[in-house]
């Protein structure tokens, strides 16, 4: 179901209960890669939701809610660090963190490797690739989210992949031994 | 153990290779990655439902029930606007008036159980609900007042105000405006405060003889009553005209406040029957019967 933004204009409860549900899951998962804290991340999606409210009637149609919602919780939050962390401490002003949850997966070495392969990326890198592969946006989608333009997405994904392939080497080649040695 | 599918993309690719250019190296990393599982990737239940009851109940809905209170406002000064037209109404429709033509007199009883008897040509207006606060009347032509002893009792005329505890005196501006006290002590003040005289038994403002009458020569034969048994009125009136009444039984359970005019049967008969839906007819000179209507 598209979400109406006239409803949404309206006050159209329902459907603003339905734009909360489409999205908060997403949201909630988006900003705790910025910031371990359940409790700032829900504040912040709260605020969100009001500031939209209280804009509803000066805000023009987004191309894309979703991206314009990630905009808005990316900004809130990074704001929200700031203040913590007036001196950043990162290369981009942030931190996004991707952690793997396979405490009894089985293939939770290979999921070790991945982790450890995804944090040599850039935070930006980081970024764009859980948006792009994790939760499927749009290279345009991620470029509003992010505030930046379309090329360089495209750019940070390409590098962030061949970054990965390149730590992956060495760690791939021992996976490959290792894995021929098991199956024979 | 099987391999990850994002282990295998990444053993194939080249290093030279441009990718994520295609929509089908999009759909394989999409998939590949959809493997991984992330921490933080799910909110409880509940917890969700917090949140948007939080989002819906206290912030948004506060922000709406903003203009709520602003309607709420508007609609809360409509509506003392609509008391305090409502109470004027009613307080109007309190008003309680007894007027006397040529050659008519009338008593009424006040709501304290004071008597007032209206001369001919008079008028006598109060307001039941303001009375029990504030115990004034207005009044134009003569009147005579009998007054209960408790509370303060004001009579305002056009240029007087007559201030009384407990005593019996009239009011007169026939020809001229005149107050006798016949007990008690009055005072009388003209309404622009300049003209003010204290009167007690027996004296009068506008001489300086002493009165010794008990009341006013006018006054004869008044019948006041205050809640009394509709029959004992009747009776009093069949004294009053000389006649008889019958079907007076009726009349049961019936009370009267007030007071009917000697001289004019008619008029006496209808005065103390007619608000009880009750009527009369003559059954033969000097003999009278009450009917139902």
């Amino acid at each position: 179901m598209e979400i109406s933004w006239n409803k949404i204009k309206n006050k159209d409860e329902q459907e603003w209960r339905f734009l909360f549900r489409e999205h908060a899951e997403f949201l909630y998962a988006y900003g705790m890669k910025f910031v371990r804290n359940h409790d700032l991340v829900k504040d912040t999606i709260q605020d969100l939701f009001v500031a939209i409210y209280e804009k509803r009637n000066t805000l023009m149609e987004p191309y894309s809610i979703r991206a314009y919602l990630c905009m808005g919780l990316r900004n809130r939050l990074i704001n929200e660090l700031k203040k913590e962390m007036p001196i950043s401490l990162h290369e981009d002003d942030y931190s996004f963190d991707l952690f793997i949850d396979a405490t009894e997966e089985e293939e939770y070495d290979q999921l070790k490797k991945i982790e450890t392969l995804m944090s040599k990326l850039t935070n930006r890198q980081r970024e764009v690739i859980y948006l792009k592969y994790f939760k499927g946006l749009s290279n345009e989608e991620i470029s509003i989210a992010l505030g930046i333009n379309k090329q360089s997405v495209a750019n940070l994904l390409s590098e962030a992949i061949h970054q990965m392939k390149k730590d992956a080497s060495y760690i791939l080649f021992l996976l490959f031994v290792l894995r021929r040695f098991i199956s024979v | 153990m099987k391999t990850l599918l994002i282990i295998k993309y990444l053993e194939e690719i080249s290093s030279e290779n441009e990718i994520s250019s295609t929509v089908e190296d999009d759909m394989q990393l999409k998939e590949a990655f959809s493997q991984i599982p992330l921490q933080n990737e799910k909110i409880d239940d509940q917890e969700l439902l917090e949140l948007e009851e939080m989002i819906f109940d206290n912030k948004i809905h506060l922000h709406l029930s903003k203009r709520a209170i602003i309607l709420k406002r508007y609609i809360s000064i409509a509506a003392l606007l609509a008391f305090i037209l409502a109470s004027g109404l009613i307080i109007k429709n309190s008003d309680v008036s007894y007027m006397t033509k040529n050659g008519e007199q009338l008593s009424f009883v006040l709501p304290d159980q004071s008597i007032v008897n209206l001369n001919e040509n008079s008028m006598a207006e109060y307001n039941k609900l303001l009375f029990k606060f504030n115990k004034k009347i207005y009044m134009t032509g003569e009147a005579y007042y009998v007054v209960a002893k408790d509370g303060k009792f004001t009579v305002e005329t056009m240029q007087h105000k007559i201030s009384v505890l407990g005593t019996r005196f009239v009011v007169s501006q026939k020809e001229k405006f005149d107050v006798i006290c016949y007990e008690g002590k009055v005072m009388v003040k003209s309404l622009d405060n300049e003209e003010k005289k204290v009167l007690t038994k027996g004296m009068s403002l506008s001489s300086d003889k002493t009165i010794k009458e008990q009341e006013p020569v006018w006054i004869n034969n008044n019948y006041v009553f205050s809640n009394t048994p509709l029959i004992d009125v009747l009776e009093a009136l069949e004294k009053e005209y000389k006649i008889t009444i019958e079907n007076k039984e009726l009349c049961m359970g019936a009370y009267f406040t007030g007071s009917f005019p000697t001289g004019n049967l008619s008029l006496a008969l209808d005065v103390v029957l007619i608000i009880y839906d009750l009527g009369w007819e003559m059954v033969q000179p000097g003999v009278y019967k009450v009917k139902v209507n």
